[in-house]
């Protein structure tokens, strides 16, 4: 059952073209991996999923709502951590949960279920005054998933999530994305780092616009002869 | 060598790229210059003077008749209502009233005195002086002219003034050569902090560090454009303030390229000093915002003048460089007043500008150690 | 939806009051300003600096210099009897006027026609017309002192101040200081705020929650609407401690007049944060706009002293018109009858900039 469904979704701004007429599906409850270098597009194609640019032409439904008409809708349904994590560094935990629990329409009791589960899970209950700021990155990065995860969506963008942490830090993180599809979340990540690609149920690479490879990390491996998916996009890139 | 010219050349397509470093080095200045040339000031062109006649007599109407024609007045007849008057006042539709209750003519033939009122608009206590004196003045004129009933004795002792270097006490010959320090500040202080503190802030200053190139030059390779336009700019307003305004420069030049230049260097030691102290561009523009274009604005004498400051205002405004810059230039273009008998005010600058110069030099220095 | 708000609002003041940065300048700078400013920005003339060269050198002049030192308003520099070059010392700057007393001024005065010369350095030309219409007033008293003649004879002009017959000018002035307090935070606060959030990210983030954007905006513009009414409330209560600025008569009005100024006012900011990306450009535009409001304002100088081309523009200027309207307030105890077309200009002011603010902010950050 795709709860993501895209058809020649298409993005240009004036004559170039960042996105080229794409088109995939994602199933509920899988991790889906959009992968490729900076700059090809990939974080043009999200932000058209979650509302945040209008496309030029093409189709996309996210949850079963159009992304041009309702995006409204989609909102309400989709969590979203941006690459730069944002949370708001000068709030302290617990009121960075209750804002967005707030925005979310969670009741101040949800949201003080939800604080004190998040707390317990990242282990970060000492730090109940200390402002985000002052956490280390890899506990940023854990909360701002938890936080987009907070009024239990149905699917999550994320969007470059391990820039700029250690590959032990990555593979935590990891885990903790396992955790949330386990519990039939969806969750549909943009990432540069090939290797993560092993994590996904599925990916999809894009280069200079298009998709250029479409499956399981397996099937692509033995469709390109490739070891890793490293060897796999050095290989798509250099066939250009 | 090729080097310095090198990193003035980058500096000059920073400048070119960015269009709003653009409209601050061009556009405000020509902004500012019509502003204080034209539209801020203090001079009187047109009051409006309401008139209350009880007795509808001809001596008001030839009185109304002579101000109207100097030009300044622009009268308008009310009637005697207090309400209508004040309701006038409150909506600010007329500064001054002159009522005229009785007969001045018929009192004058019998006792030889009598008294016309002026109601004056108060709220600014500056424009209503000024007001009255107009009509002050052009009252005893038009006694001495009319003086049909009564020798209309003029004073024991009479006044006589003249008014020397702005006869025509134009507001625009005090502001515009004020100009020249504020737009130094703008050009010279805020746009050096801000393009140095943007190195800082960007990491890029680390590689000119590591390049061949020593501070100073680091310094001169970034500051020599804002140096250029800084004289470009006091030559383009003392240019514009003799031919547009009619602003008069009697004095001598060498002596007023002397001290702008030395103000010059003061100005662009502050914007270096300032970005020394700052970590970002936004800290520098900040710093040189409101610590130091508003005070000089404020408290330098280019618009309220330093006398009437309280005098702890007066303290204050010792120490703001723009201030002693003024006296002199204003000294120099409006009086021709000779440079040797302003010494004090040239020496303070002088040692204004070592000290900063100094000091920004070892804070530019040590902050990158 | 009124939850949202309430959420957004509380993170605003949260963030607003926990930012070390913004507390002086939200705290302190403004009532620095007010207060140097206040005391600063004057056209008063109560210096001058006089020189006398008496060439008669009588006891009638002496009395009259001495009448002219005895005054608290003069200063004077230079007592010659004799001079050369008498406008030199207007030339070297060390006298704003020069009084000559002529060689026959005792014999002139008995004939009942002396007279006294003033060289006026008229550089700063408003000084200059106080300075020397004081004098003129005062040498002129003596003159009928000496005769002993009552100053009577033809048609005596009697002047009487209204609204402010102490004639203090920081009354003219500190109310129109408080609306450039308002604005300076209403502007650089909120835009800078914004921009803030697009740099750091958290507006993606917030652009992609079920927030509306009119949320978002109220949520922005309400709380930072009460802080500017802080303000103002703190800068009112400063205006009457320090300055015995009467502002009871008309508070109704001053804060309902403020409340519909600084909605325009903050949508101004929030035009500013659409066309910024960086803090300092956002600081950069705010400053640029408000230096050409604020002149051109009348709060330094009069409106009445423009041309009509620049009256003609202070129309379009909410400052001009909030300005006056504080100005008829609290000197003119107006009421909202007397400030109604004021009022209404600002309103249309204000609603334009409100739309203008509204359609340009895209939620979606194209």
């Amino acid at each position: 059952m795709s709860i993501v469904s895209v058809k020649n979704l298409t993005k240009k701004f004036g004559s170039f073209t960042a996105v080229d007429s794409i088109s995939f599906e994602v199933d509920k409850g899988k991790i889906f991996g959009f992968l490729g270098a900076n700059g090809a597009g990939k974080t043009t194609a999200m932000k058209m999923l979650i509302g945040l640019l209008a496309p030029t032409s093409g189709q996309a439904t996210v949850a079963g709502f159009d992304v041009a008409s309702e995006p409204e809708s989609i909102r309400k349904r989709i969590g979203y951590m941006s690459q730069k994590f944002s949370l708001y560094e000068d709030l302290t935990v617990r009121e960075n949960i209750r804002f967005y629990g707030g925005i979310y329409g969670l009741t101040d009791e949800e949201i003080d279920q939800a604080s004190d589960k998040i707390v317990e899970e990242l282990d970060l209950q000492e730090s109940r005054k200390t402002l985000v700021a002052s956490l280390p990155l890899g506990w940023k990065q854990k909360l701002a998933f938890s936080v987009a995860s907070v009024h239990n969506p149905d699917i999550i963008f994320l969007d470059e999530p391990t820039g700029g942490v250690d590959p032990v830090t990555r593979r935590r993180f990891w885990d903790r994305i396992y955790q949330s599809a386990d519990q039939g979340v969806t969750v549909f990540v943009t990432t540069h780092y090939m290797d993560e690609a092993e994590y996904c149920d599925r990916v999809s690479i894009m280069v200079e616009g298009r998709i250029e490879a479409l499956g399981s990390p397996n099937e692509l491996k033995t469709e390109y002869t490739a070891d890793t998916m490293d060897d796999l996009f050095v290989q798509l890139v250099r066939s250009q | 060598m090729k080097a310095l010219i090198g990193t003035i050349k980058k500096e000059i397509q920073h400048i070119i790229r960015d269009p709003r470093t653009l409209m601050l080095l061009f556009a405000m200045p020509v902004i500012q210059l019509l502003m204080f040339g034209y539209a801020v000031r203090n001079e009187v062109t047109e009051v409006d003077l309401g008139v209350v006649d009880y007795q509808n007599q001809t001596y008001v109407d030839e009185l109304v008749q002579r101000l109207e024609a100097t030009g300044y007045f622009k009268i308008t007849r009310l009637p005697n209502d207090q309400n209508e008057i004040y309701d006038a006042f409150e909506k600010g539709k007329i500064s001054a009233v002159l009522v005229a209750k009785d007969d001045v003519e018929t009192e004058l033939k019998r006792m030889g005195i009598s008294e016309l009122q002026l109601l004056l608009d108060a709220s600014n206590p500056n424009l209503a002086s000024i007001i009255e004196q107009y009509v002050r003045v052009n009252l005893n004129l038009h006694q001495l002219d009319m003086n049909r009933f009564q020798i209309s004795r003029s004073p024991p002792v009479s006044v006589s003034a003249r008014y020397l270097f702005n006869p025509e006490l134009k507001s625009s010959w005090l502001f515009v050569p004020g100009l020249i320090s504020v737009i130094l500040m703008l050009v010279s202080t805020l746009m050096t902090s801000i393009t140095i503190a943007r190195e800082k802030e960007m990491g890029s200053i680390e590689l000119l560090l590591v390049s061949p190139l020593q501070p100073y030059q680091i310094i001169i390779g970034k500051v020599f454009p804002y140096l250029v336009l800084s004289f470009v700019n006091v030559a383009s307003i003392v240019f514009l303030a003799i031919t547009v305004f009619d602003v008069p420069f009697v004095g001598n030049w060498v002596a007023f390229w002397g001290v702008s230049t030395l103000f010059i260097l003061l100005a662009l030691s502050l914007g270096i000093l300032i970005s020394g102290v700052s970590s970002s561009q936004l800290t520098a523009m900040l710093l040189s915002m409101v610590g130091l274009l508003l005070p000089t604005i404020i408290l330098s004498g280019f618009i309220f003048p330093v006398k009437n400051l309280h005098i702890i205002l007066q303290y204050i405004s010792a120490v703001i460089p723009a201030r002693w810059y003024l006296v002199v230039i204003r000294g120099i273009m409006l009086r021709g007043t000779d440079i040797l008998i302003l010494w004090k005010e040239v020496l303070i600058l002088f040692v204004m500008t070592s000290g900063l110069l100094f000091m920004s030099i070892k804070t530019f220095k040590e902050r990158l150690q | 939806m009124n939850r949202q708000l309430l959420i957004l609002m509380e993170k605003e003041f949260k963030q607003v009051f926990r930012n070390k940065a913004m507390r002086p300048m939200l705290f302190v700078i403004p009532f620095l300003q007010l207060i140097i400013l206040g005391n600063a920005a004057t056209f008063e003339v109560n210096t001058i600096d006089v020189a006398v060269v008496d060439y008669a050198v009588t006891k009638n002049s002496r009395e009259l210099i001495q009448k002219v030192e005895a005054l608290d308003e003069i200063q004077l520099t230079h007592w010659k009897t004799a001079d050369g070059e008498p406008a030199q010392m207007l030339v070297d700057n060390v006298a704003d006027i020069v009084m000559i007393i002529p060689q026959d001024f005792s014999e002139d005065l008995t004939t009942g026609g002396a007279n006294v010369q003033l060289l006026v350095d008229a550089v700063d030309g408003n000084a200059a017309q106080i300075g020397a219409s004081f004098l003129r007033e005062i040498i002129t008293d003596f003159g009928y002192q000496q005769v002993s003649i009552q100053q009577s004879g033809g048609v005596q002009l009697t002047s009487r101040y209204l609204f402010n017959p102490e004639l203090k000018y920081t009354h003219f002035m500190v109310p129109g200081i408080l609306v450039l307090l308002i604005t300076l935070i209403g502007v650089f606060l909120t835009s800078m705020n914004i921009v803030r959030e697009r740099e750091v990210g958290t507006i993606d983030q917030l652009n992609v929650t079920p927030i509306s954007k009119s949320v978002f905006i109220l949520g922005k513009l309400i709380p930072f609407g009460i802080i500017g009414l802080g303000e103002l409330t703190i800068g009112l209560a400063i205006a009457y401690v320090l300055f015995s600025i009467p502002i009871f008569g008309g508070l109704l009005i001053i804060y309902g007049v403020s409340v519909i100024y600084l909605i325009g006012v903050l949508a101004l900011g929030l035009l500013i944060s659409t066309v910024s990306g960086t803090m300092q450009q956002a600081l950069f535009s705010s400053w640029f706009i408000l230096v050409i409001f604020i002149l051109m304002s009348g709060l330094f100088t009069p409106i009445e002293s423009m041309p009509s081309w620049a009256q003609w523009i202070t129309e379009f200027n909410p400052v001009t018109h909030f300005i006056e309207i504080i100005r008829r307030v609290i000197l003119k105890d107006a009421g909202w009858d007397s400030v109604l077309d004021a009022l209404v200009k600002l309103s249309g002011l204000s609603v334009m900039s409100a739309v203008a603010a509204v359609l340009s902010f895209k939620k979606g950050g194209d």
